[in-house]
């Protein structure tokens, strides 16, 4: 078994691979299910949960992520520092504005498996709030994934063809006087 | 969403002309002379344009047709209210700004019903709507006008938001959740808009 | 006397009790603490432990089941189809390959696993035309979906 080629095969099978994942106007949970997908490896066909084969996965942008509904202030993280009255509670606006990354983090963590991987599969995890890479990592980047929310286009960025295509539902009476 | 319904129906509109033309093909082997007045009134319609044009010495003027395309016809034309007139009840949802841009003011309120057309339900889900797509930050430029002389202030940083249902200010953090069985839940879309049609398998799921 | 055979000659010697516990502390010598060569304490830790390996046999199927669906779902999405999907239209064309064999293949043999996605995802084109009543299927082939229609 012990020859060049097969040796090279088994590189190439457990060489771990870069994904880039644009974070903007996307919510966080989805993200942070691809994420742990990719973390934990379960996207490969060779996946144990012993063998350690997941990949790096980059997420930039996220200080441009989406919650849906009120959760910007509906959201509260909660943690203790472990000194008496260390009970800390802050609703997802504020903890996305003291660090613009937690959020992102925060759900990955919670979405990974409880074991005592969770901390290396979390190293493998790297977030940056705004879409500047340092070039070390940007030279290891492998594939872009594509984001798991459509982003709804604003009344601004259609073209007025596209606006003068769309029917007009009703037209007003002659005499209106539109505001 | 809307968009595709009202393209579908302006197909078969397209479809019901076919088969009109095909049925006056149809008679015209019968009655022969009817067919040509028929085209000739049909081509003699539409606006038309006074061209002058200069030639040597002689001056053309002459009255172009302009082949405006034809106004769609909706497919349910007795309705009163527009949007049971183009079928699209339960059709919309908060992303179709080019459909919710019709029922709004500049300044981005609802305009009267009785100026639109729109039946009660279909105007508050409208309504409804056209909150949500404010909130979400998809109709930017329909905003309330600024007094004269108004220097606005830096902007704060704008938290992206959809399906937001209500205003920012009236809610407050849930910091007691609630036990297992009877949670606190965060409500995202809005109950009005729950009979929406859907393409996926996956229920509708609005309590966070 | 007879001697059957060397072990039993060893047994031979020494009191019966001892050879009890020895019987015993063999179960329990890779366990940690007193427990693998104090008697009174290791006959409760073995026990327990044949407990635990009884139970385990019937975990180990489940546990292993899950590890190829697992291991088929990151390979069929890699051919851009889901697992349900996949494995419901390889029972439609009655592929009789169980989810053990057909991870292997999607280890070692790649290209046998994308025939089979291929396949699958073939026939769900076939269900999804045939739900949508238009009765002809592919030219040359002779299919279930379309006579039963």
């Amino acid at each position: 078994m012990s020859s060049f080629s097969r040796s090279a095969q088994q590189w190439a099978t457990f060489a771990r691979s870069w994904f880039l994942i644009d974070a903007r106007m996307q919510p966080p949970g989805k993200i942070a299910t691809m994420c742990s997908v990719r973390l934990q490896g379960k996207h490969k066909p060779i996946y144990h949960a012993i063998s350690d084969c997941g990949d790096h996965v980059v997420v930039i942008n996220t200080k441009e992520i989406a919650f849906s509904g009120n959760k910007w202030e509906q959201k509260v993280y909660s943690s203790h520092t472990g000194y008496p009255g260390g009970f800390k509670q802050l609703t997802a606006a504020q903890l996305h504005h003291k660090d613009p990354k937690a959020i992102v983090k925060l759900s990955v963590y919670g979405m990974l498996p409880k074991n005592l991987h969770r901390r290396t599969m979390m190293q493998r995890l790297h977030i940056f709030p705004d879409d500047e890479l340092p070039d070390d990592i940007r030279a290891n980047l492998t594939e872009e994934l594509a984001q798991p929310r459509a982003i709804p286009r604003k009344l601004s960025e259609y073209t007025q063809e596209e606006i003068d295509a769309f029917p007009r539902l009703w037209t007003p009476p002659e005499d209106y006087k539109m505001k | 969403m809307a968009a595709r319904s009202v393209l579908r129906s302006v197909w078969s509109g397209f479809t019901g002309l076919k088969t009109a033309l095909t049925r006056t093909n149809l008679s015209s082997h019968q009655r022969i002379n009817s067919p040509c007045v028929f085209a000739s009134v049909f081509q003699s319609r539409g606006i038309r344009q006074v061209v002058q044009r200069q030639e040597g010495k002689a001056t053309i003027i002459e009255g172009q047709t302009l082949d405006i395309p034809a106004e769609r016809q909706p497919p349910n034309p007795t309705a009163k209210c527009p949007i049971y007139r183009w079928n699209l009840q339960n059709k919309y949802n908060y992303t179709d700004v080019l459909l919710l841009r019709q029922f709004i003011r500049s300044d981005g309120g609802m305009l009267p019903k009785r100026i639109t057309g729109l039946c009660p339900e279909e105007h508050r889900k409208i309504a409804i709507c056209v909150q949500m797509a404010h909130r979400a930050g998809l109709l930017p430029d329909h905003r309330p006008k600024l007094p004269d002389g108004h220097v606005p202030k830096k902007p704060k940083q704008q938290l992206n938001r959809y399906l937001t249902r209500y205003s920012i200010k009236s809610v407050k953090p849930i910091y007691k959740k609630g036990l297992k069985w009877c949670k606190k839940r965060m409500p995202v879309g809005h109950p009005a808009l729950q009979n929406n049609v859907r393409y996926g398998v996956k229920p509708l799921y609005i309590k966070h | 006397m007879v001697f059957l055979s060397l072990s039993c000659w060893i047994r031979n010697r020494g009191p019966d009790r001892f050879w009890k516990v020895q019987e015993l502390l063999k179960h329990a010598r890779h366990f940690r603490g007193r427990k693998n060569r104090c008697y009174s304490l290791a006959v409760r830790a073995v026990r327990r432990a044949f407990v635990y390996a009884t139970k385990g046999r019937k975990l180990k199927k489940r546990n292993m089941r899950t590890l190829w669906i697992t291991r088929i779902a990151a390979a069929s999405r890699e051919h851009g189809l889901k697992y349900p999907v996949l494995i419901h239209n390889l029972i439609k064309t009655s592929v009789q390959l169980n989810r053990h064999v057909i991870s292997d293949l999607a280890i070692t043999e790649p290209r046998s696993f994308q025939a089979l996605a291929k396949l699958a995802k073939a026939r769900q084109q076939e269900g999804f035309r045939a739900a949508l009543g238009d009765s002809k299927g592919p030219p040359g082939v002779f299919s279930r979906v379309v006579c039963l229609q």
